[in-house]
C-alpha cells in the first residue's frame, strides 16, 4: 500500500516538474484572472500569470540580465515562484468543489441473483437519491462562499508574496549598504592600526598602544564579516522568493536604499485597512458559508437519506417478472438532525466571532504600523537632516583640532569611525522605515501579516560622541 | 650748660630719622594725615615708562592729589590676529593700563566694578594703609557689581609693583585682571634710563575654538603672554645703541615662573618689588627668573646693534596654543602619516585627498610664531625682539636688522670644509643595542605589585 502511494506521489511530482498543467487552471481560469487583476490593483504591481518551462526560463533570463529592481523582482516571483502556482491550484480545487456541489448523485443500479431449487430469482433496481435534488442549491451556496473565501485567501497570499519580495529587496539593499559602510569603518580602523605600527617602530608608543589598535581592527573586521554574512542571508531569502536556484542566483541589485517618498501614508488607515482587508473578506465568506451550511442542516433535519426508484423482480417459482416503484428513506426518530443544526449554527457564530475579532486586529495593526511608519520616518529624517550632518561636522571640527595639533590622528580616526557608525545606524533606520512603510502598505493592500506585527526593532544606536580632547 | 657737638649731631640724626619715618608710620594708621609731596611731573620728575602693546593710565590732579579711575569690565582682547578672548580687564584693555606715579605722590584711585561679579584691587608690593590693601573679606568688603570704591594713599616707595584683584583671584586673574604699577623715585640720584619698558607676564588656557579663557586650568596653559600678547603680536623693544635700557618685569601667571632671557647683552637685576638691590648685590645675568607674584627690574646698555631675541626660556612658553595630548611623531615620516590619515578620512580611497580639510579651528593661531627675515620664526608666546640701532630718529619699529656683509651664518662651502678639515660624510649607524635580558634572579616588575 505504502509503495503504491509513494509511486503515485512520485508520478504526480514528475508530472508537475515536467510541465503538467493543473486541471484547475482551465477550470478556474476566470478565478485566476480575477485574482491576478485584484492583485495588480491592490499592490500596483504588474501581475503576470505563472510561466512554465521555456517561457519561464526566457523570462527569467531577460529579467536577470539587468540589475534587479523592485518591479522586476516582483515579476520574477509571480512568474516563477511555485508558491504562486500552488495558490492558483487552490482556486482550481475550490472551483471544482463548487462544481461538485452542483451535481446530484448518480442513480444507483442494483441487481441480485438468487438460486432456488425452482429456479433463479433475479431482482433489478434503479434508485436515485432525491434528497440531493432538494439540497443542491444550498450546497452550491456553501461551496460558492468557500470559493469566495479561497479567492480572498489566495489573493492575500499573493499580496504577501509581493510585499515579501519588496521587503527582501530593501533588506538586500540595506545589507549591501551596511557592508559598504562597515568596510569604510574598517579602513579607518586599519589605517589607525598602520599608523600605530609606524609609531611603534619609531619607539614612540608602548606595545599595549599597538595592541589596542590591533584589537580595534580585529573587531572592525568581525563586524564586516557579520555584515557580509547578513548580506548573503538577505540574498538567499530573495532567491527563495524569486524561485531561483543556485544557477540563477548571481543577480545584482544596484544603488543604495532610495529616500523615503516625501509624503507619508496618511488618511484614515484604520478604516482603509478594514475596508480592503482580504482576511476579513475571507473570514466573512467563511461566515456566509457557515450560515449556508447551517441553513442546509436546518432544511435537512434528520432526513439524511431518501431514494426513489424502480425495481423489477423475477420470481423463482414461476419466472414471472414484477415491476414497481421503490422508496427508501431514513426516519428521523432518533437522529432528528438537531445536533447537526446546532453544530452548524455554532460554527457560523464561531466564524462571526472570529470575523469580529479579526476586525479589531486589523484596526489595531493599522494603528501600530502607522505609528511605526511615523516614528521611523521621523527618526530617519532627524538622522538625515540633523544627526548625520552634526556627525560630519564633528569629524570636520575634530580634524581642525588635529590640524591645530590639539589632538592626535587617532582621535580624528575615532571620530571618523563614529561617524561611519552613525551612517550605519542611518542605513538601518532607513531600511527599518522602508520595512514599516511596506508593512503598512501590505495591510492596506489587504494582507494582515502577523509575523511582521511581532517584528519591530529600532537599529542599534551608534556610539555617543565623546567630548573632544584638548580642553 | 655747654652743648657738645657730637650730642647735637646725634639728636639731629635722630630727628631726621624720625622725620623720615614718622609720617609713614602716621599714614599707616591715619590715612590722610601724611604729608604728600607735590605731584610728580612726567619728563621733569621721571622718564615715562613704555608698556609695549599697552598703555599708561591717565590721571588728573585734584587738590594736589593724582586721581585715577580704573574700570573693571569684560574685554574682548586680541592676543594675536586670529585669537580673541572674552576676558576681564580694566578700562577696556587686557591687561589693565600701567599706573605710573612718583614716590611721595598722594594718589586716589576710583575703582568701578562693571563686572558681573564682585571684585577688589590689591596694590601688590605697595606699602599702603591696611584698609587700602584690597583683600576681600580681610581688609574691606568686596566691590559689588555697579559700585565704585575709592582707594587713597601716599606712595612711600619707588619701584615696580603690580595690581590685581584679591577677590576670587583664581578666576579673575585667569581672565586677565592685572596691571603694572610703577613708582619713580623722587629726587634721588638714580640715573634715569633712556628707555624704560614695562612687561607683565601671564598665562592662559584657551583651547583652539574657544573664546573664554579657562580659569579651572592649573597646569596646562597654552597661551603665555608678554603684556597680554603672544608673538607675532608682541611689539618689539626699540633702543638706540648706547641707550640705558631698563626693563621692568612682573609675573602674575597662575603657576609658572618665567626665566626671561635676553640675547646679545648681559644685564643686572637692580630691584625687585621688595625694593632696590644694593649695587654690591647685582651681578651680570642674561636670564632673570621672575617668580609668580614678583617683579624684577633689569638694566643694561644697549651696546650691540641688531635684532636680539627676548623671550621666556621655558620652551613650551614660546609656543602658541600648543596641544599636549598628541602622539610623539618624532622618527615617523609625518607627510606619509598625514596622507594616511587623509586617505582614511576619505573612506580609504587613496589619493582622493578630499577627506581632510586643512582648516584650523576658529579663533586659533599658529602654534609657531610668524615670518622673519630668514624664514619662519618657530617661536610664539613669550617672545619678542630687542631692536638696537645705531641711528634712530624715533623709537618706532625700525623693521628687521640689515646685517653687515659677512656677519650672518650661512651654508659652508666645500672649499671651506676642506680647508678646515671638516668631514661631513655620514657616519656608520651605531650597532643595534643588545636586547636587555633579565637576570634569572631578578624579580619581575609588574603593575599591581606582583
Amino acid at each position: 500500500m505504502s509503495r503504491r502511494f509513494s509511486v503515485a506521489v512520485t508520478a504526480l511530482a514528475l508530472a508537475a516538474t515536467s510541465g503538467c498543467r493543473s486541471s484547475g487552471e482551465g477550470l478556474a481560469a476566470h478565478d485566476v484572472a480575477s485574482v491576478a487583476g485584484d492583485l495588480a490593483r491592490r499592490t500596483g504591481a504588474d501581475a503576470p500569470l505563472p510561466a512554465y518551462d521555456d517561457v519561464l526560463a526566457n523570462a527569467r533570463m531577460a529579467l536577470l540580465s539587468h540589475p534587479l529592481t523592485e518591479e522586476s523582482a516582483v515579476k520574477l516571483a509571480l512568474l516563477g515562484n511555485a508558491r504562486v502556482r500552488a495558490s492558483y491550484e487552490r482556486l482550481g480545487i475550490a472551483r471544482a468543489e463548487l462544481l461538485q456541489a452542483g451535481l446530484i448523485s448518480n442513480p444507483v443500479f442494483s441487481a441480485s441473483l438468487k438460486s432456488f431449487s425452482a429456479g433463479p430469482e433475479v431482482e433489478l433496481g434503479l434508485a436515485q437519491s432525491f434528497i440531493d435534488i432538494f439540497f443542491v442549491p444550498l450546497r452550491r451556496q456553501v461551496a460558492a462562499e468557500e470559493l469566495g473565501a479561497m479567492q480572498a485567501q489566495v489573493a492575500r497570499d499573493l499580496v504577501r508574496l509581493v510585499y515579501d519580495v519588496r521587503r527582501a529587496i530593501v533588506r538586500v539593499r540595506g545589507a549591501q549598504e551596511v557592508t559598504k559602510v562597515r568596510r569604510e569603518g574598517l579602513s579607518a580602523v586599519a589605517a589607525a592600526r598602520e599608523l600605530m605600527k609606524k609609531l611603534h617602530e619609531a619607539g614612540n608608543v608602548r606595545d599595549a598602544d599597538l595592541t589596542v589598535e590591533e584589537v580595534g581592527a580585529a573587531r572592525a573586521q568581525l563586524e564586516v564579516d557579520v555584515a557580509e554574512a547578513l548580506c548573503r542571508e538577505a540574498r538567499e531569502t530573495l532567491n527563495v522568493l524569486l524561485g531561483l536556484g543556485a544557477a540563477d542566483s548571481g543577480w545584482t541589485i544596484d544603488g543604495p536604499l532610495p529616500a523615503l517618498p516625501p509624503a507619508g501614508i496618511s488618511g484614515e488607515v484604520e478604516t482603509r485597512a478594514i475596508a480592503t482587508s482580504l482576511d476579513l473578506v475571507e473570514q466573512c465568506a467563511h461566515v456566509q458559508a457557515a450560515l449556508a451550511a447551517a441553513g442546509l442542516a436546518q432544511r435537512q433535519g434528520g432526513l439524511a437519506h431518501m431514494d426513489l426508484g424502480a425495481v423489477g423482480k423475477r420470481e423463482a417459482s414461476d419466472g414471472a417478472w414484477g415491476f414497481g416503484p421503490e422508496i427508501s428513506t431514513s426516519i428521523p426518530i432518533f437522529d432528528t438532525g438537531a445536533a447537526k443544526v446546532l453544530a452548524a449554527s455554532a460554527r457560523a457564530r464561531e466564524h462571526a466571532a472570529r470575523h469580529e475579532q479579526l476586525k479589531v486586529e486589523v484596526g489595531a495593526a493599522a494603528r501600530r504600523f502607522l505609528d511605526r511608519v511615523t516614528t521611523l520616518r521621523a527618526r530617519e529624517r532627524t538622522m538625515r537632516e540633523i544627526y548625520l550632518p552634526l556627525r560630519a561636522r564633528l569629524v570636520e571640527q575634530t580634524t581642525q583640532s588635529f590640524n591645530a595639533m590639539q589632538i592626535g590622528a587617532f582621535d580624528v580616526l575615532d571620530a571618523k569611525e563614529a561617524e561611519v557608525d552613525a551612517r550605519r545606524e542611518h542605513v538601518e533606520t532607513l531600511a527599518a522605515a522602508w520595512l514599516a512603510r511596506l508593512d503598512l502598505s501590505e495591510l492596506l493592500a489587504g494582507s494582515l501579516n502577523r509575523e511582521r506585527l511581532e517584528v519591530f526593532s529600532v537599529p542599534e544606536p551608534a556610539e555617543r560622541p565623546t567630548p573632544l580632547k584638548g580642553h | 650748660m655747654r652743648t657738645s657737638w657730637p650730642r647735637i649731631a646725634s639728636f639731629a640724626i635722630l630727628a631726621v630719622a624720625l622725620g623720615y619715618w614718622l609720617p609713614a608710620s602716621a599714614e599707616d594708621d591715619h590715612p590722610g594725615h601724611d604729608q604728600p609731596a607735590a605731584p610728580g611731573v612726567p619728563g621733569t620728575d621721571y622718564t615715562p615708562v613704555v608698556t609695549p602693546n599697552g598703555s599708561t593710565l591717565p590721571w588728573q590732579v585734584v587738590d594736589g592729589i593724582k586721581v585715577f579711575h580704573l574700570v573693571a569690565e569684560e574685554v574682548r582682547h586680541e592676543f594675536a590676529p586670529g585669537l580673541i578672548g572674552r576676558c576681564w580687564g580694566y578700562n577696556g584693555q587686557v591687561h589693565g593700563p600701567t599706573i605710573e606715579a612718583v614716590e611721595g605722590d598722594r594718589i586716589r584711585i576710583y575703582v568701578t566694578n562693571r563686572l558681573p561679579a564682585p571684585t577688589t584691587v590689591h596694590w601688590h608690593g605697595l606699602h599702603v594703609p591696611n584698609g587700602m590693601d584690597g583683600v576681600s573679606g580681610v581688609t574691606q568688603r568686596s566691590i559689588e557689581p555697579g559700585e565704585t570704591f575709592r582707594y587713597e594713599f601716599t606712595l612711600t616707595q619707588h619701584g615696580t609693583f603690580m595690581y590685581h584683584p584679591h577677590h576670587d583671584e583664581m578666576v579673575q586673574m585667569a581672565l586677565g585682571m592685572m596691571g603694572m604699577f610703577v613708582v619713580h623715585p623722587r629726587g634721588r640720584a638714580i640715573p634715569r634710563p633712556d628707555r624704560d619698558f614695562v612687561y607683565l607676564l601671564s598665562e592662559w588656557k584657551i583651547t583652539p575654538g574657544k573664546e573664554r579663557p579657562d580659569p579651572n586650568e592649573m597646569t596646562d596653559f597654552n597661551v603665555v603672554t608678554f603684556n597680554g600678547k603672544v608673538f607675532p603680536a608682541t611689539a618689539p623693544l626699540v633702543a638706540k645703541r648706547g641707550d640705558l635700557v631698563r626693563i621692568r618685569i612682573g609675573n602674575l601667571s597662575a603657576t609658572d615662573h618665567h626665566p626671561i632671557h635676553l640675547h646679545g647683552h648681559s644685564f643686572r637685576v637692580i630691584e625687585t618689588d621688595g625694593g632696590e638691590i644694593p649695587e654690591a648685590g647685582r651681578w651680570p645675568e642674561t636670564t632673570v627668573l621672575v617668580p609668580v607674584g614678583s617683579t624684577r627690574t633689569v638694566e643694561f646698555i644697549a651696546e650691540r646693534a641688531g635684532d636680539w631675541a627676548f623671550h621666556c626660556h621655558m620652551t613650551h612658553h614660546t609656543m602658541n596654543q600648543m596641544g599636549h595630548d598628541i602622539p610623539n611623531l618624532v622618527g615617523v615620516d609625518q607627510t606619509a602619516f598625514d596622507q594616511a590619515v587623509m586617505n582614511a578620512l576619505a573612506g580609504g580611497k587613496a589619493g582622493e585627498g578630499n577627506g581632510m580639510s586643512m582648516d584650523m579651528p576658529k579663533n586659533s593661531i599658529s602654534m609657531l610664531g610668524g615670518p622673519g627675515p630668514f624664514g619662519f620664526i618657530t617661536m610664539g608666546g613669550m617672545f619678542t625682539v630687542l631692536k638696537v640701532r645705531e641711528d634712530l630718529k624715533t623709537y618706532e619699529d625700525p623693521g628687521w636688522y640689515a646685517h653687515p656683509d659677512g656677519t650672518v651664518a650661512s651654508p659652508a662651502s666645500d672649499e671651506q670644509l676642506r680647508r678646515d678639515g671638516i668631514d661631513t660624510a655620514p657616519r656608520p649607524s651605531p650597532a643595534a643595542p643588545t636586547p636587555m635580558t633579565t637576570p634569572p634572579s631578578a624579580p619581575e616588575h609588574h603593575h599591581g605589585g606582583k
